[in-house]
């Protein structure tokens, strides 16, 4: 029948509403607060810097809920090259 | 042993008063000996939604501060035997008790009653404290809706640190209609995330308004929500019974009928 558009489903605002609620109650559970996430992340490259010359800006830092009660750090740096340093060290 | 119920949300405006007056009401209606205390100092609203707000004398903060004896204060609802109302007062705020006269006034009143039911504020402060201070069990009220659940389980959290194992879940304000569309979480979607048992649903029911309106308690009436009330007070007396089938299916039959003659629109 002419008229008739399939379109492919939506996203249901059911569903988007509880997956909002389940990363922002990861994050309210989550004793590591934001900022002390970015100040962990500018840490870690600081610490790594020393070693190896990471892509600064696509270094991500993440908390995860571990657990019933728990967090867990996740980190994914992408390493550009590694230092002389890093090199001879081991 | 009487147990000292706290009904609370985090959130304001889910249904915390609305629960209280219905649950206290359908114990006393069901034989039991109860006090309900309104604890949103400077706030109240139990009094208005039970219609009892003509016969306030004294409240809960004379009581605390020895003006009157807790005899005084309390309201006896003339038209449910066993029932009592202990009104908080409106031109205080939370301040003017801390948890430790809370203890002391509940022990008082457990004396020779079955069951305390306590109206707790919105909010996790002086009020939030003073309400479960002497509380044996918990009622969580939320509705299927971000902000809400966000709150509740905040207060969940809140409450296993003051060691209130075991709060229970009322999901109020249900609307099937919007569920069906996928409009509205589902009852199974809010149990999944805040992780307690569920005590009881409460549809969102026109009944709640006009029971306000009048001053009765929603527990009473003959509606959706009313049944709902008194199937959570047969559930908290320690009966098991079904949950109530909220779908309106002479409606759903309506709906699909009307729909095979109408083009969908995109």
């Amino acid at each position: 029948m002419f008229g008739f558009s399939k379109h492919a489903p939506q996203a249901q605002s059911r569903d988007i509403a509880r997956e909002r609620l389940k990363t922002v109650l990861s994050q309210d559970r989550s004793k590591v607060s934001p900022r002390m996430v970015e100040l962990l992340r500018a840490d870690v490259i600081r610490s790594l810097s020393s070693y190896m010359e990471l892509d600064e800006s696509a270094c991500v830092l993440t908390v995860q809920a571990s657990g019933s009660s728990g967090s867990m750090l996740v980190a994914s740096f992408p390493v550009k090259k590694v230092k002389e340093i890093g090199r001879n060290a081991f | 042993m009487c147990e000292v119920l706290v009904i609370t949300s985090g959130k304001g405006g889910v249904g915390k008063t609305t629960t209280a007056a219905s649950i206290g009401t359908g114990l006393a209606v069901q034989g039991k000996k109860v006090v309900m205390v309104d604890t949103d100092i400077g706030l109240r609203n139990l009094d208005v939604v039970m219609g009892l707000e003509n016969r306030i004398v004294y409240d809960l903060v004379d009581v605390v501060e020895g003006v009157c004896r807790l005899r005084q204060a309390l309201i006896k609802d003339k038209r449910y035997d066993g029932l009592y109302l202990l009104p908080a007062a409106q031109t205080r705020d939370k301040s003017s008790v801390n948890e430790v006269q809370m203890c002391t006034l509940i022990e008082e009143i457990k004396q020779e009653m079955d069951y305390i039911v306590i109206d707790c504020p919105a909010g996790i402060e002086q009020g939030f404290k003073n309400a479960i201070a002497a509380a044996t069990g918990a009622i969580i009220v939320t509705v299927p809706e971000v902000s809400a659940v966000r709150d509740a389980d905040r207060i969940i959290g809140l409450l296993s640190a003051h060691d209130l194992i075991n709060p229970r879940l009322i999901i109020n304000r249900l609307r099937p209609d919007m569920v069906k569309r996928g409009d509205m979480m589902t009852i199974e979607d809010t149990l999944d995330i805040l992780g307690i048992p569920l005590l009881g649903i409460v549809p969102d029911d026109e009944a709640i308004i006009r029971s306000s309106n009048v001053g009765e308690p929603v527990v009473v009436s003959d509606s959706k929500a009313g049944q709902a009330f008194r199937n959570i007070v047969s559930r908290i007396l320690g009966n098991e019974v079904p949950f109530l089938d909220l779908e309106d299916k002479e409606k759903g039959f309506f709906e699909s009928f009307k729909n095979l003659f109408s083009r969908k629109k995109a």
